[in-house]
């Protein structure tokens, strides 16, 4: 990878990574040390990385980065994010955040999970390879998520 | 049968949302969720709870990570994680180096015995000439506590030692050849402590401040040995204790300590 691929992958990515270390830490300073991490983990290797690689090396590193968060402190309660809302976007956000809510019933990896599935597109095969885990066991954890996510929501709307 | 398919499908539908069925098992899916409204509601349902990319979060400029650009900043110390395997390799060193140090540490003691002979059979203890350790005994009142001696460290320990040993050995010209040791003796069941005369105090050779006794062999007959069937080491051995100290009593008592925590007083009547 040479430095102008290395820069576009910064312009590229980095808002994903520091979305999925968000998401999972819920902390915005420590979201951003995992990018800058990641980001350092990929330069000094960036010789030896391919450009189309590029981008699945960041996640692994930033998993692993915030797995370590995870085991060293407590994640903290989700942090206020300032949203752009609009009134006729208002239902669809309710239940956004919603979702963003029932998120936090989910173990450490599952919500990892979640976020590499639906955030960026990634197929079991390379979920299981920047989590280090096979194919079959992805496919078990992220449907009992979705399951676990789903029946939480259906008890939220019953009691709303 | 019911539950089987719907779980089934459940599995279906999941993998239909996550783009893992190839374009014929994809129809075959779509064509139940069509046919079937509880599928489709499961469906829906599902669908529902799926992260949609548009979660208006802020963009961050993160420009300063591009390297060569005006905004770059120094490279941050990445935080290294412990691993566990330095952890146990870290635990075992440990282990292994007190093992060491013991080993070291009983060798160290072992020397310190003089280098006296030590058989199964015959125990002696001589650390100073005989007569010296009957005055011992003899300046001790019946009943007197023993004073606490100041901790003092190995190496004065040692020290003195040393000294009392070649003091022993200067003054060799002036004592008889031979001299008294003090051993426990035991044939079969029976045993006893007697004095016998032994070799003269002789440095071993290539060592330093080790020395040591010969026996002769046999030492006594059993009659002048007056040995009595044994009881047991531990009453042999305050027997023993008693007999050079000067200490005679019917009983003692022996504190016997087992682990940490378990601590026993026991009296021994003899």
């Amino acid at each position: 990878m040479t430095r102008a691929e290395y820069n576009h992958i910064v312009k590229e990515w980095a808002n994903n990574v520091f979305r999925f270390a968000l998401k999972t830490i819920n902390d915005a300073e420590e979201a951003k040390d995992v990018v800058q991490q990641a980001f350092e983990v990929l330069w000094t290797r960036h010789e030896s990385i391919d450009f189309d690689k590029g981008k699945s090396y960041l996640f692994t590193v930033a998993h692993r980065r915030c797995m370590d968060y995870y085991r060293r402190d407590k994640p903290k309660e989700m942090e206020h994010i300032p949203e752009i809302i609009t009134s006729n976007e208002q239902s669809k956000n309710e239940w956004r955040a919603y979702l963003q809510e029932a998120l936090k019933i989910l173990d450490q990896r599952s919500k990892q999970l979640i976020l590499l599935k639906d955030y960026e597109g990634y197929n079991y095969q390379e979920i299981g390879k920047i989590t280090g885990l096979n194919e079959s066991q992805v496919k078990v954890y992220l449907h009992r998520a979705r399951k676990l996510l789903k029946n939480y929501l259906i008890q939220k709307k019953q009691l709303l | 049968m019911e539950q089987f398919e719907e779980a089934y499908m459940e599995e279906q539908i999941l993998l239909l949302l996550d783009n893992e069925l190839d374009t014929e098992q994809a129809g075959k899916v779509w064509a139940q969720i069509v046919a079937f409204p509880e599928y489709k509601a499961l469906y829906e349902e599902y669908a529902s709870v799926y992260l949609t990319q548009d979660d208006n979060l802020p963009l961050i400029d993160f420009s300063y990570l591009e390297k060569g650009s005006e905004y770059e900043l120094p490279p941050m110390q990445i935080k290294k994680t412990f691993k566990p395997a330095w952890g146990i390799a870290a635990g075992i060193a440990l282990i292994l180096a007190t093992g060491i140090l013991l080993r070291v540490n009983n060798h160290e003691v072992a020397q310190l015995d003089g280098g006296l002979a030590k058989s199964d059979k015959i125990h002696q203890a001589v650390q100073a000439p005989m007569h010296q350790l009957a005055a011992d005994s003899l300046e001790r009142k019946p009943g007197s506590r023993k004073v606490p001696q100041p901790n003092r460290s190995r190496q004065v320990h040692q020290k003195d030692r040393g000294q009392e040993l070649k003091l022993a050995i200067a003054g060799s010209e002036t004592v008889p050849a031979s001299r008294s040791a003090v051993a426990s003796i035991y044939q079969g069941d029976a045993s006893g402590v007697s004095r016998v005369n032994s070799s003269k105090l002789q440095e071993a050779a290539g060592t330093h401040n080790n020395y040591y006794v010969s026996l002769p062999a046999p030492v006594k007959s059993p009659d002048e040995l007056k040995l009595e069937t044994s009881n047991g080491l531990l009453p042999e051995m305050i027997k023993a204790g008693q007999w050079i100290f000067g200490d005679r009593k019917n009983n003692t008592t022996v504190e016997i300590a087992i682990g940490n925590n378990e601590k026993r007083s026991i009296k021994f009547k003899l």
